[in-house]
């Protein structure tokens, strides 16, 4: 049996991961496609499940944060997605963009918000392309005014403490990234 | 650079495009794949809850953002009302403007030889009956003493003192004043003058009357142009009673005047005549 990094067995360690990333994960996109969405108030929807990958690209190793961004696209079409959905892949190509920068950051609260920052902007970059794909971004200034700013700062907003719940996940799973939590 | 060449990666790579694929290609063709049914009938109560607890949130968020869009509102909708409010009291001061231009109009046709100029009343006697008014014509508007001041109605007095914007006006049922008369139906003569006992009730006498004289209660009595203040034929009033002077053995006639002091003093405005047109 091969020994994780805290003396307990990578078997373990993984099913640990499974459970309690999926159970964030499940949260997470819950509460993006049905409480979020349903705020009245917000006048755009806040991708945390993009901030939960973004978080565990920086607390996690980059297999982890690669499946769990293959997951986390895959719930998000499981439950808010209809017609062609292409969520897995996308948070694909956002997990790799953040592994890389997260490995290039320390693992401290002020990387975490530039780590955010980038994750809310490729965000608001997707749903611009969305847009643009349905032919709904005519109005630049209102698609911009009324979409897209307000969702990078919501999905900033509220993303910012995903930072604390997966520094206690990781911590939990005694995650072996290559920085100290 | 290593891990993305690596199988795991290429492996996760295929994944999420059969991720994308399939559930696109039956979501095309009108079916739902069996992993994504059984994740959404698990979801289905957490969503109703992420759902319930999203509407509780908004309707709590919706008392504030409605409170500051009905304070708006209630804003706007009582600067409407101001505006309505304002353009109502324009209309009926206009509309009263309106209606008294009309009687001045009509008081220049039925006097065309007299020259006028109109006065707004700017104060008036702080006494029980207000028979002595201020208006706001004076010396630079070419107003003289003794001018005499009347309206659509009637003579009202005579111009008594002159400042160089103001002069007051005292009426005809005031002691001081005295002016001839002439009744319309008989031409019977007489001076109409201020009696302490009658300006009370806003009444005035018509004394000097020839005891043989045709006249009767409701004769309209008018200026008779004697004297060099008022112009003859201006209606003064009407004869409401007549009696023997026991002294003199001539007849006093009681004359209710035809303007009506209460509402001039709230119409504000009177007729000054300033003089003749001798060209006309």
């Amino acid at each position: 049996m091969k020994i994780g990094a805290h003396g307990e067995s990578l078997h373990t360690t993984t099913v640990k991961k499974i459970l309690v990333y999926g159970i964030i994960l499940f949260i997470l996109a819950i509460a993006q496609c049905s409480f979020f969405s349903s705020l009245t108030f917000l006048s755009a929807t806040p991708s945390i499940v993009i901030g939960a990958v973004a978080a565990v690209a920086l607390f996690e190793t980059r297999e982890t944060a690669t499946v769990f961004a293959l997951s986390a696209g895959f719930m998000l079409d499981a439950l808010g997605g209809s017609g062609i959905t292409v969520s897995a892949l996308v948070m694909l190509l956002f997990s790799v963009i953040l592994s890389s920068l997260a490995s290039k950051i320390l693992k401290s609260f002020f990387p975490w918000v530039l780590l955010l920052a980038v994750a809310s902007l490729l965000s608001a970059a997707e749903t611009y392309l969305r847009l643009v794909i349905a032919g709904r971004a005519n109005d630049l200034a209102f698609v911009f005014g009324k979409i897209l700013l307000p969702e990078l700062i919501y999905t900033f907003l509220f993303s910012l403490p995903l930072y604390f719940i997966f520094r206690l996940a990781a911590k939990f799973c005694k995650s072996k990234g290559k920085f100290k939590i | 650079m290593k891990f993305y060449k690596s199988k795991f990666f290429i492996i996760c790579v295929v994944v999420a495009a059969i991720l994308v694929l399939v559930p696109s290609l039956l979501s095309l063709f009108g079916y739902t794949d069996l992993v994504t049914s059984a994740l959404k009938t698990v979801a289905k109560p957490f969503e109703w809850c992420g759902k319930t607890c999203a509407d509780a949130v908004s309707g709590f968020v919706s008392v504030f953002s409605d409170y500051d869009r009905l304070k708006e509102e209630n804003a706007a909708l009582k600067n409407e009302l101001d505006s309505i409010n304002d353009l109502e009291h324009e209309n009926d001061v206009l509309s009263e403007e309106n209606d008294w231009l009309k009687s001045f109009l009509d008081v220049k046709k039925d006097l065309p030889y007299l020259l006028f100029t109109d006065a707004a009343i700017i104060s008036r006697e702080a006494g029980n009956y207000s028979t002595v008014l201020t208006l706001n014509r004076g010396q630079v508007h070419g107003i003289k003493k003794n001018m005499p001041v009347i309206t659509s109605d009637g003579v009202f007095g005579h111009v008594s003192e002159v400042g160089l914007d103001w002069c007051k006006v005292v009426s005809i049922v005031e002691t001081a004043s005295s002016l001839s008369a002439l009744t319309d139906r008989a031409k019977v003569q007489g001076v109409v003058e201020g009696d302490q006992l009658l300006r009370a009730d806003g009444l005035c006498k018509m004394t000097y009357i020839a005891p043989d004289s045709d006249i009767k209660v409701g004769d309209k009595v008018f200026t008779g142009g004697n004297g060099n203040i008022y112009p003859a034929g201006l209606l003064i009033g009407e004869v409401i009673s007549i009696e023997a002077d026991e002294y003199t053995r001539t007849l006093v006639a009681s004359i209710k005047p035809s303007v009506n002091f209460e509402s001039i003093a709230s119409s504000n405005r009177v007729m000054i005549v300033t003089g003749y047109d001798v060209g006309g």
